[in-house]
Parts: structure tokens; sequence; C-alpha cells
């Protein structure tokens, strides 16, 4: 509602701002149209100025002929002649007539007969509309005074030109002729132009009133100049034709049109037309009029552009507006909606916290109160204190995990990332499950593949989190005799230097509903079920586990099916770690895998191949004891069978005491176990068992454990470049034996390490005592030597005053490899030993290790 | 050529080529160096001088020498003659009570002779290319 209301306000003011807009424009149309009128009029005004001038122009040339005529007493002829000379534009004539009879001559001949000069204004009426020369036009009245001066302007009104039948109008001039014996006669001069070619004169100046037209009219309105769109002959029949108007009205228009002003009337076409209207002043009964249509003149009403981009702008503001509200609106929305799914998820995980934690405490406190009921019975007092003791534990899980969970939320949780190895942290897995694994005799696998990378960067205590959670639910929720399979996979990461670690828990357990799948993550949900009332549980494990996930930019996936069981798929990208294992390569040695778990046979077999061994497998005890004979007959032996302990059929025990019958003691024996084999170790020795192996079987512990069994020396002889950071390290070498100092230099030599050569233990003890700080980074020492011996002289090293001398580490170097010998080196203070013949791996390492420690 | 001369005589010149990083020329520098070691001769006299336990110093060094150029017969013998030696020292009593004086300086004298003649035999060895 508010937001419609909203809505609604803003288009009504918008509406509002155009609204005024237009009005304001509008009002500057008027505004301009009045402006525009004014200035029509004031340009009809200023014509009227030119208009003015022209005539009086006109008459003055009229008045000096006049006054040539007069002053040299001519005759007609010789008046007519002298105009002849000197009015030199064609189309104009003269004409002078005699006031008595309106005859006259002509200047110019008529058009029909060139000898014909006679004019006559018999039959027009030229006089009358001479008004303010009237006194002066009695033929009879002899006392003229021509116009010796300027006076006024004699226009006659416009008639046809007697001589050649033109319209036209005439400026005239009385004269007194030469009527030959010595009498005087009056006559008009008069200096006639044709309408046509003053009309062509009249025309407005500016192109802003194209459309504009001039006409000059007489008192009575005949057109002196007529205008293209003035009607009629006469402006007042004009007006009355095409406007409705009584005799009054005449009246008032024949007054008005000689004063200065505009209306507006008709015109022919029926449009409003501005009509200005200025007196001529030379000419008291001429008028000036002029004429305009009024849509021209009013043409800029509104500015419609204006208005449209203001309307438009207007427009988007609004509607960007809306829609900017309209987007913060959500997000508020959402704001306050996600505040509340978590404010109440706070609630309710309060509330179910309070519950889970309230369910031990009872337990808790009932019984203690059975406890003190029962204070003197001290079975039932242990019993009780038993089961305190359960509800205890169970109650500081789920604290401790309420913490967990907590501090996940909060974002509290930081991973401390540190190497580790991923066997051991499988082995500990295996190890951890095993109670439970054999409580409820659980058929429980574990298997490793591909895993190439040993040591990983990661959080590891985090990473055990997740493997446990998963592993212990599984384990938890999977009934007696069924099974449980983890697998443990490497594949390539996504980055240079990462792995992909996919850790895959399998269960033939009670399995989950759709329904709980889609929560289980959330904190507190159990599935609530008959099946699962008696398996203690906090309700956190998964949401943890969950958290952890994200948290390492994992993923973990789950699929389950109720009553069948549950598989969790956990998919960890993680850092290898530089920690670079040796390159393990075992000789081709001909290795029979026995398990009839035949997955793990598979993986086994494949890490064994790529240890570079020739495995061979058996699925059973009886599979493995025939492929045995027929090598046997074949007068070949296994070097080694790798034996699982528990199998159906013929059990590891059993089959390594039956193989040791067949194949004797030149064959060796590894069992392998999940299980913990301390409790099996006796009866699998007297097997005949050279060694344990637990599961899973991981390449570098299958590769330990095969060289500890087959006594293979590891070929760690290593490259020089391989330890370029030892190059300029500088070791003191006391050895009385040229041969060994030679040797033991140039190998040192080789790896870029100085060293320096000590005869005997004093010739090292003062070589030191000299050296300045950190001159020496280690001491090779050998022991029997002559004067002081290694021993004594290391004894005296570690006394020496200055604490830095004194802890220079020393390195035994002998030809006894006696424990004793080596313990005593090291009661002397030595920092380790190596035995004659000197191994410069050793040597290496030792260098190696002390270059570690320093920095 | 030398080299497998001297692994006919029973010297694990593998072990020993890849202790001097595979370099031959200072390999045989070296037995060549160790069979000339002064100690040869100071051991035969302690053993006459029946000093054991300078004749101990004496082999024990000789012991160290030989196995870093790993001629394994020798070795093995200055081994044998090491370890007596070292029974016979102060600090082993018993040992000392066990047998006569004379007759374990026989004995010894009789394994000192043996390493002697292995040690020319490797001399000669490796000498006779090196006079060529």
């Amino acid at each position: 509602m508010k937001k419609l209301s909203i809505l609604i306000t803003n288009i009504v003011i918008v509406i509002f701002i155009i609204f005024f807009v237009v009005l304001h424009v509008t009002n500057q149309g008027d505004f301009h149209k009045e402006r525009n009128r004014e200035n029509f009029v004031n340009m009809t005004v200023s014509l009227e100025r030119v208009t003015t001038y022209y005539l009086e122009g006109e008459q003055r040339l009229c008045n000096s002929w006049a006054r040539y005529i007069n002053h040299n007493n001519l005759t007609l002829r010789q008046a007519v002649d002298y105009l002849n000379w000197v009015q030199v534009v064609k189309n104009y004539s003269s004409h002078i007539i005699m006031l008595d009879t309106l005859k006259g001559l002509s200047n110019r001949p008529h058009t029909d007969n060139p000898d014909d000069i006679s004019v006559s204004y018999e039959n027009i009426d030229i006089l009358s509309s001479l008004t303010n020369l009237r006194s002066e036009l009695e033929p009879e009245q002899s006392t003229y005074l021509y116009t010796n001066s300027f006076d006024s302007v004699h226009v006659t009104r416009s008639y046809t030109n007697p001589v050649n039948g033109i319209q036209s109008i005439a400026f005239c001039d009385v004269v007194n002729l030469n009527a030959g014996n010595g009498s005087l006669k009056k006559a008009l001069v008069m200096r006639v132009i044709p309408l046509e070619s003053i009309s062509e004169k009249w025309s407005f100046p500016t192109e802003r009133y194209e459309d504009a037209q001039i006409s000059m009219i007489d008192s009575e309105g005949n057109y002196i100049i007529k205008g293209k769109s003035f009607k009629n002959s006469n402006f007042f029949e004009f007006y009355k034709s095409y406007n409705k108007s009584d005799y009054h009205d005449m009246e008032e228009l024949r007054q008005l049109v000689h004063k200065s002003g505009s209306f507006i009337m008709k015109n022919s076409r029926g449009e409003d037309v501005l009509i200005a209207h200025v007196p001529v002043n030379s000419a008291s009964d001429w008028s000036i009029i002029s004429y305009i249509p009024l849509k021209n003149i009013d043409k800029n009403e509104v500015d419609w552009t204006l208005m449209s981009v203001v309307a438009t702008g207007l427009l988007i503001l609004l509607i960007m507006d809306i829609f900017v509200f309209a987007h913060f609106n959500k997000k508020l929305a959402l704001a306050a909606k996600e505040a509340e799914s978590a404010n109440r998820a706070k609630t309710d995980f309060l509330s179910t916290m309070s519950h889970d934690i309230r369910t031990p405490m009872n337990a808790i406190i009932g019984l203690i109160t059975i406890a003190e009921k029962n204070i003197k019975d001290s079975h039932s007092v242990s019993d009780n204190l038993k089961k305190i003791r359960l509800a205890s534990n169970h109650l500081l899980t789920l604290i401790n995990d309420i913490l967990d969970i907590s501090k996940v939320e909060s974002g509290r949780l930081n991973l401390s990332p540190l190497v580790f190895s991923i066997v051991d942290t499988a082995e500990n897995l295996v190890n951890l499950s095993q109670p439970m694994v054999r409580q409820k005799n659980i058929d429980f696998r574990f298997r490793s593949s591909n895993i190439m990378n040993e040591f990983l960067y990661a959080d590891q205590l985090r990473i055990n989190q997740i493997f446990i959670n998963i592993l212990s639910n599984a384990l938890k929720y999977t009934p007696e005799g069924n099974s449980v399979y983890v697998d443990m996979s490497e594949a390539p990461g996504q980055e240079e230097g990462f792995v992909k670690l996919i850790y895959k828990v399998k269960d033939t357990g009670i399995g989950m509903t759709e329904e709980f799948m889609k929560e289980m993550y959330s904190p507190f949900s159990r599935q609530t079920d008959s099946r699962i009332n008696a398996i203690q549980g906090t309700g956190l494990g998964l949401a943890i586990t969950k958290k952890m996930v994200d948290l390492m930019g994992g993923t973990i996936e789950c699929r389950s099916e109720e009553g069948k069981g549950t598989e969790f798929t956990v998919t960890l990208e993680l850092k290898v770690s530089d920690r670079r294992e040796e390159e393990m390569i075992l000789p081709p040695l001909e290795i029979l895998m026995v398990d009839d778990d035949e997955v793990l046979l598979e993986t086994a077999g494949s890490t064994l191949k790529s240890l570079g061994t020739k495995p061979d497998t058996a699925e059973s005890g009886e599979e493995a004891l025939e492929k045995i004979t027929e090598k046997k007959n074949q007068g070949k032996l296994y070097d080694l069978i790798i034996i699982d302990w528990k199998m159906p059929g013929i059990s590891g025990v059993d089959l390594t005491a039956k193989i040791r019958e067949r194949a004797g003691k030149d064959v060796s024996i590894i069992l392998v176990s999940a299980y913990d084999w301390s409790q099996i170790e006796n009866n699998a020795r007297e097997a005949g068992a050279d060694g344990f192996i637990s599961k899973p079987l991981f390449r570098s512990s299958l590769y330990k454990k095969i060289c500890e069994v087959m006594e293979i020396k590891k070929d760690t002889f290593e490259a020089e470049d391989e330890n370029p950071e030892l190059a300029g390290m500088n070791v003191l070498i006391a050895e009385d034996m040229d041969v060994n100092w030679e040797i033991i230099h140039t190998l040192l030599e080789m790896y870029g390490i100085n060293s320096e050569r000590a005869e005997n233990g004093k010739v090292a003890l003062e070589k030191i005592e000299q050296s300045g700080l950190d001159s020496y980074d280690a001491v090779f020492m050998d022991i029997q030597m002559p004067v002081m011996n290694g021993l004594e002289a290391t004894r005296k090293i570690r006394s020496l005053k200055d604490s830095r001398l004194s802890q220079i580490p020393v390195i035994a170097m002998t030809a006894d490899a006696f424990s004793e010998n080596v313990a005593e080196c090291l009661e002397a203070g030595m920092n380790g030993h190596i035995a004659k013949p000197i191994d410069i791996k050793l040597v290496i390492k030792e260098l190696k290790k002390i270059k570690e420690s320093k920095e | 050529m030398v080299l497998d001369s001297l692994k006919a005589a029973g010297a694990d010149t593998e072990d020993g080529l890849k202790r001097c990083l595979g370099k031959e020329d200072f390999y045989l520098k070296m037995i060549n160096l160790a069979l000339k070691n002064e100690n040869f001769e100071l051991l035969g006299g302690a053993l006459q001088a029946e000093d054991f336990a300078g004749a101990f110093e004496r082999c024990h060094a000789l012991k160290g020498v030989i196995a870093n150029v790993s001629l394994t017969p020798l070795y093995d013998l200055i081994s044998e003659l090491t370890e007596k030696l070292r029974a016979c020292s102060p600090a082993d009593k018993e040992a000392e009570k066990g047998s006569p004086a004379e007759k374990r300086g026989e004995d010894f004298l009789e394994l000192y002779k043996k390493i002697r003649e292995i040690q020319k035999n490797f001399l000669s060895l490796v000498e006779k290319p090196s006079e060529q």
C-alpha cells in the first residue's frame, strides 16, 4: 500500500511540474505574441516614415518644376517641352491641365497615337482629392501664389491615366502659364506615377514578416497601394465583405484607420489577420495598412522541444527512482529475513542444546540420587559411578562439539596448517576405530590407493576431525556383522603443488531417509528413529564436519538409502609438502599378495608394481598355496609373501605356518592386519612371520616394511647438485691418516664444502680456539689419533669458555661401529657418529641436519 | 685394467669407486696412498716389541684407511687383527688372563705376515701401471 501511494505521489508531482511548465511556456508565448504584434505595428510606423519621405521627395520635385515654369513665364507648350526634357524616367509622365477646362498637354504621347499629346481630365474627378489645395484651384482667382516653399504633399487619389490607361497617382502644384497677350492662366502641373512602380518600392524590410503585405488607402478606403491579399478595390469594402459589420462599425473603422493602431479581422479565407494602420503624415487622409496572418506572427506559442525534454527527464527520473527504491527495499527485506532466520536458528540452537545437555545431566543427577540411597552397597555405587562417568563423558563431548561449532559459526576457527604424514593419519584412524570394530564384529577395511605424496601441508587436526567424524558415524550406525569400507586415494590437484585427497567411507548400515539428508548438516539434527535411539550422539558431528570441509574449500557428498547403507565422500584439495620422500624403488622382487579383498589386492598390487616389484595375487589361502606349490615345482620361490591376517578359510597365521612347511625359511612373510597386532604377534612369530604391517597399505609403509624384512639397504646416494645449500660450509676434519683426509677432503670438495685438516685432536682444539666465530660449521673427529684422541679433544672443546665455540657440532668418524663406542662418543659430547669406511651420503646427511638446526 | 686386476684380487672396486664418486684416478691414487701407509711398518714394529696397545692403535688406523679404499681381503685381515688386539688391551683383563702373551704375539705376527703379503700383492698391482 505504502509503495503504491509513494508511486502515485511521484506521478502527481511529475504531472504538476509538467503542467506548470506548459503554463509557463504558454504565458511566455502570449507575451511573445504581444511583443510580436507590437513590433509589427512599430514596423508599420517606421514604414510610414519612409513613405512620408518618399511622398515629400516626389512633391518637392513637382514643386521645383512649378517654380521654374512660373519663374520663366512659360506658355503651356513651353512648359510641356520643359517637362518632357526634365523627366527622364520612361514610365513616369507629367501632365499640365488648365484649371478652367481641365484639358491640357502631356509630356508623353498617347500609346495609340504618338503625335497626340493632348490630355483631358474632364471625366475624371481629380481636383476633389486635392483637399488642402482647394482654395488655389479656382480658375478665376487670379491671385495665386504658387508654392514657394514646401508646405504639404498634394497628391491625387489613384486614377486611370487618360493618356495610357495605367492606374496612377499624381503629385500636383499650381502654376500660372503665359496665355499670350500678357495674361496669365492658372494650370495644374501633375507628376504622374504609375501605382505599380510605387508598390514595388513598398515591402517589409525583414524576413521575419515574410507574409506581411502593405496597402495605402485614402480617406475613402480606396487603395492607393494595394497588397496582393487585400481584396476588393476599397479597404472598407474588403472589410465589409468578410467581417460582419453594420453602418456604425464601418464609421468607427473609418475613424480608426486614420489613427495609429491595430486590429484583427478575417481575411478572404476566413483566417484571422492582424491589421496595423498608421496615417501618413504628409497626406493627412491617407493611411498605411499592413497585413499579416495571425498564425505567422504567433508562430512560437509553446516550446514543445523543451516540454518533451522536461517530461522525458522527469519520467526517467521517476522510473529510476522507483527501481532504486525497489532494489533497496528488496535488499532490506532480504537482510531482515536473514537476520530473523539467524535469530530463530540461534534460539532453536539454544533450546535444542539445552535439551541435549539436560538429558545426560538428568541422568547424572538421577544416578547420584540412587548412589546416595545405596551408599552402603559398594557394588551399586561403583556401578552408578561408572554410569555417571559415561554420562559425563557424553556431556563433555557435547560441550566440546558445541564449542567447535560456535567457533566455526562465529568465524573464529582458524586453520593452522603444518606438514603431516597422511600415512600416520590413516594409521591413527585405523587404531581409533579398532575397539568399535572388534566390539561390533564389523568387516572393516581401510584401503589406500595411489597415495603418491605422503607429506601434505594442511591442518592435520581438522582433517583428522573430519575423517574421524565420518568414520565413527559409519561405525556407530552400522549394525553388528555389517561392513565399513574406507577408501583413501589421491588425484591430481587443480593447481600445481596441490593434490586432491579423496576419502570415501561406505557402510552397509541403517542409512538415512531423504528428508533427513536434506538437513543432516544443520546442528542438532539426528534422525529420530527407534533404531538409533540407543545410539549416543550429539547431532553436531556432521554439522561440524561440513563446516570444516567448507573451511578447507573441500566438498562433501553423501549417498544413502534407508536400510541399505551410506556412502560419504570428502574431497579436499591439499598442498603437497616440500618435504620429499626418498625415491622408493625396490629390486624386482617376486611378491605374492594374499587377501580376500579384491579391491585391496588391486590397489596394493599397483602400489607394489610402482615400487618396482613383480606382484602376484591370490584371493584365498588355498589359491596362495597352489601358486606357491606351482612355483616350487618350477624350482622357484617367491621372494616375499604378504598375507592378510584375517581371511575366510585358512587364516593368515595358519597360512604362514603352512607356507613355512612347504617353502621353508627362504621366503619372507609379512602379515597384514587392520588390527592392533600386538595381540597376535606371538602366534604369528611362532608360525614363522617375519614382520607385520598395518592396513592401510601405503606406498611408503610397504616400502619401509619390505626393506626391513628383506634387509635391503637403501640406495641413498644422491647426486651432488641435490645439495646446493651445503656449498660454502666450512668443516674441520680431525684425521691423522693422509688417505682418509684425502678422501673426505676430495669428496666434500665435490659438494662445494670447504674442509680443513687437523692432524690430531690437539691441533683440532687449537684451531677451534683460534678460529673466529662461525668459522667452522662442524667438526668431523677421528677417535684414534696420536697426541690427543678424538674423545679428549671433544671434551676439551665442550669445556671452552666461549659458548658459541663450545657448542660447535662434533661428529665422530671411526672404524668402530660397536654400540659402546658410539655411546662413548656421545658421552664425550659428540653430536653424532659415522662409521668408516666413509659413506659420503651419511656425511652429507649429518651436515644437512646441522645446517637445518642452525636455520 | 688395474681395476680389473684389483677386482680379481678380491677388492670391492665398485664400492670403492662409488665412494670416490666414480673418479678412477683418484681412487687409484688413494689405494696407492693407503698401501704405502707407514702404519704397516709401524704395526710390525709394535707387534715385535709386544706393544699391543700401540699395535692396536696402528692396526685400527689401518683398518679405517683400508676400509675407505675397499680392499676387502686386506680389510678383513686387518679387522681380525684389530679385534684381537682390542681384546688384549688393558681394559679387557679377562682376555689377558685367557692366553699367554707370547702365544698371542705369535698369532698376531702370523696375521701380520699375511697382511703384509696381501698388501704387497695389491701394491704390485697398483704400482705396475704407474711405473710404465
